[in-house]
């Protein structure tokens, strides 16, 4: 008995341990980041860091938030509906499609799967000005729908190879039980095997929210204005050449830029990975 | 997990659609029927720091309250990347009106901008040529047309903290060639402090320190590689050699934002740096304003005297814009004696002739609360050295190309790996290859 | 319009139209928005195009992949390069995510905050990423080189980012930190696809935590750990924010990568000819891997 409570104690302290070191490695650089944000700008690049602040200052947040300063809540909600559009794009997509890959050796699947790769190679510079032709011709310049759109393209590839992956460690045995209760494919699917990749899921939307989100190249060549820029322009666009840089604003702009996003993770992990994937083990 | 899904789904489309999805793109200039119509103007903007925008702003207000058919719509994009935007849009065909460019050498290699003498010389302009500082002018000329007007000057200099300086028993206006600066960055090298800083991280800026050396030695450019350059270039590069002991060893790794910061904080004595001093180390310790003062790059033995690169801010007009007669009013309003004023009291120096550096020191009030006076000062002595020694900065097609080569070769030498001659050699064999 | 064409059409759709109709969805949103630009990138390849230089523009044929491949003194060091960035990036974050992600599977308190924050150097906005490593990194008075100098591990600053030595270091690092979240989360989500009586079998059997995650662990994670690190490969390849944020793919171009270089030539040197061949080479390379890739898992199917 006394063996397995000192074990215990050994194995929580263990445990959190590694966490800390985890945690540290981190979050390190971004605690200087929230700590320099509430320091006025001659405290920040001090020779001798200091990990407080002598003249704690809110006033950075202030002008973070402000219209006059960084005005980031707009760019923020930009950020999020272009990242969620492209989220929400790439996992219907992903859902259907990498299960197609997944399960059937269909003529022309081997080609599809070049295809998909080589769609992702031609990024950046090189797809910039057809981009842009397309997108004044359509009409939606400057708008979170074109980010969407082009987000996509570099996520929607990667998503369905990502599903399909998780496709294939689903058992057979689920759609074929299904088929059997008298299921169409596409119910069996849509019903059955689609949850239980859920973890696939959950990946897709991640890696697709966050690859939008943290796109920087398109995001400023496709926005002009307010209307669509998002955070990473916006926060970009603070650090100037020649005129003054305010770095305890950029400090805080950049925390402001984070921590939403922290927070609704958190709060959405539990629901995804946990309850998602506790139904797929028992279903 | 659906109606997850199904609200995610929902919340997406509305934020996607409510925010005005697929209606054209509304600055699509509309010909105006009429001269009643009013004209919007979409203006390329890079001054994305507050109190550069804070100009762009007010002068807004000012043109449209003063124009009723003209409405100015800016788009915002940062000096960094003003010429990438700009290039995607003009190869897909959207055309802005206006713009401030700096250095127009690819915009104009691009047939991207208008030529102005046509319309300063119509009647009824209000600018003229002789406004402004000539060596700023000049700037926007190539192949003797005109392509911006400038609303500020640029001038390259040493600025040198003069509070250290004293200490090692140094006048500025002492140190006039580069033997001199040496020898002071030799006397000004310890307790943690080095005389001389560099920022060659990056290209742009480890051609540029170098080039305002070239420029004092004989008024030659780095892209100047034949054999009747060599002397003087050899010489360049070992200045740069001899004054490594005295550099931060990080400088072959800094940027502009760490060598500002070292200066602000104290710890290099001099560098070489452009009129655009104050803002850049207001940022860091608003005090270091006060301590110091700019004098001409020093001159080499291959320079009889020195000459100061002279750049500018200016405005330019888009050759494919729909709306030139507008835009050139708008110019000629931003040109004129009271916008170049507030916008050298924000940054940088005027670029008319008729705004003395005292009267802004009135108007940084606001902007610069710490230390206007300094930052009065600081413009009013830099202007007179640029009318003595003030000389256009060189416009070199390629030079980004050749900013890169000469970055790798610059940085072995400061490590130590290669002599001037060797990497004067090197230097030479990579820009031939890029002028081919 | 015969009988038999028709009847083939009907038992192809039978057969793989399911399959089909569920790909295509994905192929036509690729062959609209990605297929035009990728051929006219082709297209572009094969011209001089040069922004800054009239009457460039012309068919040029192969010229600009000879040039790549036998005259530019770059290109080889930045192919070099590219591979060492890749895999050391994608293998580092694995490094990094795994023992991440084992304890945050365990039982924590507040492990939902916890999961949270380990997204945040994968949330931080790029610019800011770019601000808070250089001052880290930096030379002089950087926070890496001042705690090493406290802890006494050494004497006189590295220059992190003007080394030759240490900026590959330097570099993978900050993008180890900015991409390994993103890793930990996949091997959760995987790990958490491993039932939980799988482990309590095994220790029913006597398995130590060490045999458990090396012999059941880790197997079972092998086949999302594969896509993942093929995924990581595949996305890295066409990256390029970070290192120019860093280094700008210097000094010279000792951190260049393909991706920069494509930047480089297409919205520095105006070069769009060379930058789309020096992309298009990019893809092919990296097709070749994939091809070889498939090759091996298929292979291993079921």
């Amino acid at each position: 008995m006394k063996d397995s409570t000192l074990f215990r104690v050994l194995l929580s302290i263990g445990k959190y341990s590694v966490l800390a070191v985890v945690l540290i490695f981190t979050l390190g650089p971004f605690a200087w980041l929230v700590v320099s944000s509430f320091k006025p700008a001659e405290e920040i690049f001090r020779q001798i860091p200091t990990w407080y602040s002598e003249n704690f200052t809110l006033a950075n947040y202030r002008w973070a938030l402000g219209p006059l300063g960084a005005n980031i809540g707009r760019f923020l909600s930009n950020a999020f509906a272009a990242s969620a559009g492209t989220a929400l794009l790439s996992l219907l997509f992903a859902a259907i499609g990498g299960y197609s890959l997944a399960r059937y050796q269909f003529p022309g699947y081997k080609a599809v799967s070049v295809v998909l790769l080589l769609a992702q190679m031609f990024q950046g510079p090189l797809i910039m000005v057809p981009w842009y032709k397309m997108a004044a011709a359509l009409g939606i310049l400057n708008t979170k729908l074109v980010l969407a759109l082009i987000y996509g393209t570099t996520t929607i590839p990667v998503s369905v190879w990502l599903m399909s992956g998780f496709y294939r460690h689903v058992p057979r045995t689920l759609e074929e039980a299904a088929l059997v209760d008298g299921c169409s494919r596409l119910g069996a699917l849509w019903r059955i095997i689609v949850p239980s990749a859920a973890p696939g899921l959950v990946a897709t939307t991640l890696f697709a929210f966050v690859t939008a989100w943290n796109d920087y190249q398109y995001a400023l060549i496709l926005t002009s204005s307010d209307k669509a820029k998002t955070i990473q322009v916006g926060i970009s666009e603070l650090v100037g050449f020649m005129g003054m840089s305010n770095w305890g604003g950029i400090m805080a702009s950049g925390v402001l830029a984070t921590i939403p996003i922290i927070f609704i993770f958190a709060y959405i992990q539990k629901y995804l990975i946990e309850g998602l994937t506790a139904g797929a083990v028992k279903g | 997990m659906r109606k997850w899904m199904a609200s995610l789904l929902t919340v997406t489309t509305l934020m996607l659609a409510g925010c005005g999805g697929s209606k054209p793109n509304e600055t699509t200039p509309q010909p105006a029927a009429e001269k009643k119509e009013p004209v919007t103007l979409r203006v390329i903007y890079s001054g994305t720091t507050d109190i550069e925008k804070a100009w762009s702003v007010k002068m807004k207000e000012q043109i449209e309250a003063k124009h009723s058919d003209i409405k100015i719509e800016y788009m915002y994009i940062g000096w960094a990347d003003v010429e990438k935007k700009l290039a995607v849009m003009l190869q897909a065909g959207d055309v802005p009106d206006l713009m401030q460019t700096q250095d127009a050498t690819n915009l104009v290699a691009m047939n991207a901008l208008e030529p102005l003498d046509a319309y300063l010389s119509k009647a009824g302009a209000t600018v003229k040529k002789a406004d402004f500082h000539q060596s700023a002018l000049e700037y926007g000329v190539f192949s003797g047309k005109l392509y911006s007007l400038p609303t500020a000057a640029i001038g390259y200099g040493l600025v040198v903290n003069e509070e250290l300086l004293g200490k090692a028993g140094i006048k500025a206006e002492e140190i006039k060639t580069t033997d001199d600066l040496v020898k002071a960055a030799k006397a000004l090298t310890k307790d943690g402090v080095y005389g001389m800083g560099y920022a060659s991280g990056a290209p742009r800026f480890s051609w540029r320190d170098p080039a305002m050396f070239a420029f004092s030695n004989g008024e030659f450019t780095l892209a100047d590689v034949d054999d009747a350059h060599k002397k003087a270039y050899i010489e360049v590069l070992s200045v740069y050699n001899s004054l490594r002991p005295y550099m931060p060893e990080a400088v072959t790794a800094w940027q502009y934002p760490e060598m500002r910061k070292a200066f602000a904080a104290g710890q290099i004595a001099m560098m070489p740096f452009g009129s655009f001093f104050t803002g850049n180390v207001y940022e860091f310790n608003p005090d270091i304003v006060a301590k110091s003062k700019v004098i001409p790059i020093p001159h080499g033995p291959s320079g009889q005297k020195p000459a100061m690169m002279v750049g500018g801010v200016g405005l330019s007009m888009l050759a494919g814009s729909k709306h030139k007669d507008a835009a050139w009013t708008v110019m000629q309003d931003l040109s004129q004696k009271e916008p170049v004023a507030q916008f050298a009291a924000s940054v940088n120096l005027p670029s008319r002739v008729d705004v003395k550096g005292e009267e802004i020191a009135k108007l940084a009030e606001t902007i610069y609360p710490k230390a206007f006076e300094a930052h009065g000062k600081f413009t009013g002595s830099f202007s007179p050295l640029l009318q003595t020694y003030g000389k256009t900065m060189p416009r070199i097609i390629g030079q980004a190309e050749m900013e890169v080569v000469f970055q790798k070769n610059m940085v072995q030498l400061l490590q130590g790996k290669l002599t001037p001659e060797q990497a004067y050699e090197n230097i030479k064999r990579d820009i031939a290859q890029i002028k081919k | 319009m015969g009988g038999h064409p028709l009847a083939q059409l009907r038992l192809f759709v039978r057969r793989h139209g399911f399959a089909w109709a569920l790909i295509l969805p994905t192929l036509l949103y690729l062959l609209a928005f990605q297929i035009y630009p990728l051929l006219q990138s082709v297209y572009l390849s094969l011209t001089d195009l040069s922004l800054t230089r009239a009457g460039t523009g012309k068919f040029v044929g192969l010229a600009n992949y000879y040039y790549l491949l036998k005259s530019d003194p770059q290109f080889w060091l930045i192919f070099r390069n590219t591979f060492i960035w890749v895999v050391a990036c994608a293998v580092g974050q694995y490094l990094f995510a795994v023992p991440a992600a084992l304890i945050l599977n365990t039982k924590l308190r507040a492990r939902g905050l916890w999961r949270g924050l380990i997204m945040v150097p994968w949330v931080t906005p790029v610019v800011v990423v770019g601000i808070m490593w250089r001052w880290i990194l930096d030379g002089d008075s950087g926070l890496l080189n001042y705690y090493l100098n406290v802890l006494g591990l050494i004497e006189k600053p590295i220059i992190w980012l003007g080394s030759d030595f240490w900026v590959w270091p330097a570099v993978i690092s900050a993008s180890i930190w900015k991409g390994f979240p993103y890793q930990t989360i996949m091997l959760l989500a995987g790990l958490a696809g491993i039932p939980k009586e799988v482990h309590e079998a095994a220790q029913v059997d006597g398995a130590t935590p060490v045999q458990r995650f090396f012999l059941i662990t880790l197997p079972l994670l092998a086949p999302v750990s594969v896509v993942l690190l093929s995924i990581t490969v595949v996305t890295t390849w066409t990256k390029f924010d970070l290192i120019w944020l860093l280094t700008e793919g210097g000094p010279g171009f000792t951190t260049s990568i393909l991706p920069t270089y494509v930047y480089s030539n297409a919205f520095v040197f105006y070069k769009l000819g060379l930058a789309s061949a020096v992309a298009t080479l990019s893809a092919l390379v990296v097709m070749v891997l994939a091809i070889v890739y498939m090759r091996w898992v298929n292979t291993d199917v079921e």
